[in-house]
C-alpha cells in the first residue's frame, strides 16, 4: 500500500489561493443570485419548481459551495489529516503484521524443511546405525561360531587324547598285571622245579661269572 | 643315637686295643655283649634300668665279667655306662668291627644262597670275590629261600645277584620297561 505525499495531500499555496478566491466569489455571488432570484429570469424555473413541490434555490447552493471551499483547509486540518493520518498508522501497521506474518511463514517453512531434512538425517543416521549394528552383530556370531566350533574341536580332541591315554593307562596296567601273574607263576613253577643240584649248578655258574667279570 | 659317638668311642677302644694286642678279644667281646643287648633279656634290662646307679652298675659288671672278659672291654663298657653312652653298645661293636676290617684291608660281604653252600662252595666263593674286589673277604653266610635258587653276595654298596628271585626281578624291570615305554 502507498503512502500519500503530504504537500499533495495539503495543496500548494497557490491553489489554497485560488480556491480561496473562488470560495469567496461562490459565496458572493450565490447570496445575490439567492437575494435576486425573482429579477433574474433564467431563474424562474426555480418558481415553477418550487409550486411542483422541490424547493431549489441555486444562490444559495453556490455560496454554500463557496462557503465549503472557504473552509475546506480547517475541515481538511481538523478531520480529514487525522483521519488520513489514522488510515495511514492502520496500513502500515497492517503492512507490518503481513510482513511479519510472511516472514513467520517462511521461518515456519525453513523450520519445516530443517525439521524434515534433519528427520530425513536422523532415519539415515539410524538406518546406517541399526546396519552397522546388524553386520557387527553377524560378524560377531560368525567370530563366536568360529571360536565356539575351535573349542569344541580342541575339547574333543583334547577328550580324545585323555581316552587314549586312559587306554593305554589300562592297557600297559593290564600288561603290568599281567607281567606280576606271569613272574608269580614262573616263580612258583621254578621254586617247585628247582632242585639242589640246580642250585649248586647256579651257584658253580655264579661264582666263574663272578671272577671272569672281574 | 648318634653314630659320631659310637666312632668315638670305637676308635678309642681300637686304638687301644692294638697297642696291647687285643683287637681280636675284644671284637668278640663287643660282638657278644651288642648281641646280648640287642635281644631283650636281663642284661639289656640291667644296662638300661634307671633305678640302678651308674657305679652300681660297673661295680656289678666287674663281678660279672671279672675273668670273663679282656679287662679293655670292661674299661670300655664302664666309661660308656659311667657316661651313660651304653646304649650305643651295638653301633660301637659294629664301628670296632669295621675299623678291624680297614686295618686289615678286609671287605665284609653278605653271602645268601637259597640253599646252604657247602666248604668247597663257599671257600670257591670267597675266593672267586676277592679276585673280583682285590681285596681279602670276610663273608658272613646265610640262608635265604626266598632267593629260590642261587646265590647274592653284598659287598658294601654293591650287590652280586646271582639267584634266581634276582634274575626273574631283573626280567620284570625289562618288561615293567618295555610296558611303560610303549605308554
Amino acid at each position: 500500500m502507498s503512502t500519500p505525499n503530504p504537500s499533495a495531500r495539503n495543496g500548494s499555496p497557490a491553489a489554497a489561493v485560488l480556491r480561496t478566491v473562488v470560495g469567496l466569489v461562490l459565496m458572493a455571488g450565490g447570496y445575490y443570485l439567492s437575494l435576486h432570484a425573482a429579477e433574474i429570469p433564467w431563474l424562474s424555473f426555480q418558481h415553477t419548481l418550487e409550486k411542483q413541490g422541490i424547493p431549489l434555490d441555486l444562490g444559495i447552493t453556490a455560496a454554500t459551495i463557496g462557503v465549503f471551499l472557504i473552509l475546506f483547509p480547517i475541515i481538511r486540518f481538523f478531520y480529514i489529516a487525522p483521519l488520513e493520518a489514522a488510515i495511514q498508522e492502520r496500513n502500515t501497521q497492517l503492512e507490518r503484521t503481513f510482513s511479519e506474518a510472511e516472514e513467520l511463514r517462511s521461518e515456519m517453512a525453513r523450520l519445516r524443511s530443517e525439521y524434515e531434512e534433519r528427520i530425513a538425517q536422523t532415519e539415515a543416521d539410524a538406518r546406517a546405525q541399526i546396519q552397522q549394528q546388524i553386520r557387527e552383530a553377524q560378524q560377531m556370531r560368525t567370530q563366536l561360531m568360529a571360536e565356539a566350533a575351535e573349542r569344541a574341536e580342541e575339547l574333543l580332541a583334547r577328550a580324545r587324547e585323555d581316552i587314549e591315554r586312559e587306554r593305554q593307562k589300562v592297557l600297559a596296567e593290564l600288561q603290568l598285571r599281567v607281567v606280576d601273574l606271569s613272574l608269580a607263576a614262573a616263580e612258583k613253577v621254578v621254586g617247585a622245579n628247582f632242585d639242589s643240584e640246580q642250585n649248586r649248578k647256579l651257584v658253580s655258574e655264579f661264582i666263574e661269572k663272578v671272577e671272569a667279570a672281574g | 643315637m648318634d653314630a659320631r659317638i659310637a666312632k668315638r668311642y670305637a676308635r678309642a677302644a681300637f686304638s687301644a686295643a692294638q697297642k696291647v694286642g687285643a683287637v681280636q678279644a675284644v671284637e668278640a667281646d663287643l660282638g657278644a655283649l651288642a648281641e646280648l643287648f640287642e635281644h631283650p633279656g636281663a642284661f639289656r634290662d640291667f644296662l638300661l634300668t634307671p633305678k640302678l646307679g651308674r657305679d652300681a652298675k660297673v661295680r656289678l659288671l666287674s663281678t660279672r665279667l671279672q675273668g670273663q672278659a679282656h679287662p679293655l672291654t670292661f674299661a670300655l663298657l664302664g666309661l660308656m655306662l659311667r657316661k651313660g653312652r651304653q646304649a650305643e653298645l651295638p653301633q660301637v661293636a659294629e664301628e670296632f668291627r669295621t675299623l678291624r676290617r680297614e686295618s686289615e684291608r678286609v671287605v665284609f660281604a653278605q653271602v645268601a644262597s637259597a640253599e646252604e653252600l657247602g666248604a668247597q662252595e663257599r671257600d670257591a666263593l670267597v675266593r672267586s670275590l676277592e679276585r673280583r674286589v682285590g681285596k681279602r673277604i670276610e663273608p658272613s653266610f646265610a640262608v635265604d629261600p626266598s632267593l629260590l635258587g642261587g646265590v647274592r653276595v653284598a659287598i658294601d654298596n654293591t650287590v652280586f645277584d646271582g639267584s634266581v628271585r634276582g634274575s626273574l626281578q631283573r626280567l620284570r624291570r625289562i618288561l615293567e620297561y618295555d610296558v611303560l615305554r610303549q605308554v
